[in-house]
């Protein structure tokens, strides 16, 4: 494939001549954030970056490596584990005990799935979250504010949005059956939305009133969907006699993690760079070790 | 014979046990993959390129491909130069061109073949190739062997062929002024990635520059630290002997070098003490006090335009070689205005600068410009 006509676009051209492996993800924040957490001496092997063309997000990513993979084989995809929902695959999601995973749909090929729903999860998952927040307190909170404190506002805030991220992965999962059947799709119902200020219920009582106006699904089809996903994952840490801190640690890998994160800040620290914080404190530990190994054994 | 040539472009080369390309033989096509804004793409995807880039991991032939034209091209020096002049060469090579030759006033579009260590051609156009894909109605055959140090036609050469070796020849040394017939005829001018820039030392004299004349191929290897090699003595030389190029020659040098507008410029030799000086807002300094990159520009841009005839490849090995990110781009814009005012001119150049394949960007169509490039893989060698 020697033209650079037959290559693609002048990244993909960069990219085939670097002779390394490079990862999309979704965006160039998250791209330093990974470089953090593998460590940036991975470079040598290997590149984080945004998609050139199409914005950012999953999709951005799944379109960029189809488009590179038939000349590139070092090219890979590294989404968020959400993302698994639109190919109809939550339940690879749910069922994950690892880092990543992939899917077998050859459409996927060269994408990695993070086994969280989001690089917020990760970070909350693997570095020490109230310790960041403890630093990173506004002036007014400084010495006002215990470390238990804390890890039950982590917890309420899991409690929502793991709740809030079921709504969602069931609206996904409705919308990839319609459009499998030929049907109109539905709407997807962001998670985010429970941020509002005024509380669960009343954002619970409006995405039922939305899904009843807009009709495109019942709110019937939704519940029995949300509860199937929930089952699910209960179930499968019910079999592996999960204990109550595992059960919390599980519901924070597939939250909404932005919003979890953006929750807390709006209590803690409107302007806390958390994300960076997290990242720096995993990069060098044994996990950032683990990281970097699973995901060069999973892209060489 | 009255012999002129016109739209002069690199289509192909191809090579056989040479450097790394060891299995079998490989093709490296200098088509373009973008043609000039304003042209139809159906119209000209295929043309040969004026602007093209080669990329490669070291070791895989970069240099090779760049060593290869200019070596089809050295032989017709006297003596024969570059690695095919060599009695160890055992490959083989073709190199394919195409132009539109004036002869005693008719035009015709003619693919040159110019070809060494084999019998025959190593690629062999059949009549509905030389249409179809060449785009030319005539093929010149040249087929060259050294002998004695002197490039020598073949009998598988043709009449064509043999005419323009004899045209070149003739022309041998010939001053390469713009009333001259050697203007007309093609020459290349080739950069390899080892040049060095020293500025001169001793000694300053009036002495005939390497490099004056007419030649089919010229290295820049380096800028001094020999008089006779500097840019200094080429400068001198010119205003000794009154080249009525010198002031155009160096108004485009100092466009291309300060950009128009810039405070600094470089100014006519001084006669007496054969020294050139570059004004600046602080003063006047020999040219030996430009920083090393402005130094390797001013050999370019120089060389380039002291020695251009109006069918030139230029070759440029490394094109980034001294240059921070921020000069290169400028150089690189410089090459593509004079692209866009000399239609004879081609430049065909490698990197390992990642930035510069975002810079030539093959995909967007620019006026004047018919981009092209290509990576050598490990495959191919």
């Amino acid at each position: 494939m020697p033209r650079f006509g037959e290559i693609g676009d002048p990244t993909a051209v960069e990219n085939l001549y670097v002779e390394k492996i490079v990862v999309y993800v979704e965006g160039e924040v998250d791209a330093n954030l990974y470089y953090e957490i593998a460590g940036s001496d991975v470079r040598g092997h290997l590149e984080f970056r945004g998609p050139p063309v199409g914005g950012g997000g999953s999709d951005a990513v799944i379109t960029r490596v189809r488009a590179e993979r038939p000349v590139n084989a070092k090219v890979f995809g590294l989404v968020d584990g959400e993302a698994a929902a639109k190919a109809g695959a939550v339940d690879k999601l749910l069922e994950c005990t690892d880092l990543f995973f992939r899917l077998d749909d050859p459409g996927f090929m060269g994408i990695l799935f993070l086994g969280q729903h989001e690089l917020e999860n990760l970070l909350a998952m693997s570095g020490d979250l109230p310790d960041v927040i403890l630093r990173d307190l506004e002036p007014r909170l400084i010495g006002q504010i215990t470390r238990e404190e804390v890890e039950k506002s982590i917890t309420e805030a899991t409690r929502i949005f793991f709740f809030a991220a079921l709504i969602k992965y069931a609206s996904v999962t409705l919308n990839h059956q319609f459009r499998t059947a030929g049907a109109q799709g539905c709407r997807t119902l962001q998670s985010s939305q429970f941020l509002d200020r005024r509380g669960f219920r009343v954002t619970l009582a409006e995405i039922r009133a939305q899904v009843a106006a807009e009709g495109e699904v019942t709110w019937g089809q939704l519940r029995r969907e949300i509860r199937r996903t929930h089952q699910a994952f209960v179930g499968r840490l019910r079999t592996a006699g999960a204990d109550v801190h595992e059960v919390s640690l599980a519901k924070l890998r597939v939250a909404d993690g932005k919003s979890l994160l953006k929750l807390l800040k709006r209590r803690y620290s409107p302007g806390g760079r958390w994300e960076s914080h997290l990242a720096t404190a995993i990069g060098g530990t044994d996990f950032g070790e683990t990281f970097r190994h699973h995901l060069l054994a999973m892209t060489t | 014979m009255d012999l002129a040539i016109t739209d002069w472009r690199v289509l192909q080369l191809t090579v056989k046990d040479v450097g790394p390309f060891r299995h079998g033989q490989t093709t490296i096509s200098f088509r373009g993959e973008t043609p000039p804004k304003g042209v139809n793409p159906g119209d000209g995807p295929d043309e040969p390129a004026n602007i093209f880039m080669l990329i490669a991991p070291n070791g895989i032939g970069k240099t090779t491909v760049l060593e290869a034209i200019y070596g089809m091209f050295a032989l017709l020096n006297r003596p024969s130069e570059g690695m095919f002049s060599s009695p160890l060469f055992e490959g083989a090579v073709q190199l394919d061109l195409r132009g539109t030759w004036h002869i005693d006033g008719f035009a015709r579009s003619v693919l040159l073949s110019m070809w060494i260590g084999s019998t025959g051609p190593l690629i062999d156009w059949k009549d509905v190739d030389l249409e179809e894909e060449a785009r030319a109605s005539e093929w010149a055959k040249l087929s060259l062997a050294v002998i004695a140090g002197e490039a020598q036609t073949l009998e598988e050469s043709n009449d064509l062929g043999r005419a323009l070796f004899r045209e070149m020849q003739e022309a041998l040394k010939e001053l390469t002024d713009p009333q001259s017939h050697s203007s007309r005829l093609p020459t290349l001018l080739y950069f390899p990635a080892d040049r060095s820039v020293i500025a001169p030392q001793g000694e300053r004299m009036v002495i005939r520059p390497d490099h004056w004349g007419y030649q089919p191929a010229h290295q820049f290897s380096h800028d001094g630290p020999e008089w006779i090699s500097s840019i200094d003595n080429l400068l001198a030389w010119m205003e000794n002997i009154g080249d009525e190029g010198l002031p155009d020659l160096l108004q485009s040098v100092n466009e291309h070098l300060f950009g128009n507008g810039s405070e600094k410029r470089v100014l006519p030799p001084d006669p007496t003490h054969h020294l050139t000086f570059v004004e600046t807002p602080t003063g006047f300094h020999p040219l030996s006090a430009l920083s090393h990159g402005e130094r390797s520009l001013l050999q370019m841009f120089v060389r380039v335009f002291a020695h251009m005839t109006e069918n030139t490849i230029l070759l440029i090995d490394e094109i980034e070689l001294h240059l921070h990110t921020r000069w290169m781009n400028r150089m690189f814009e410089s090459f593509k205005r004079i692209l866009q005012s000399s239609a004879g001119l081609t430049l065909i150049f490698t990197s390992h600068d990642r930035e510069l394949i975002h810079v030539f960007n093959h995909k967007t169509p620019e006026p004047g410009l018919t981009k092209g490039g290509f990576l050598i893989t490990q495959e191919l060698v």
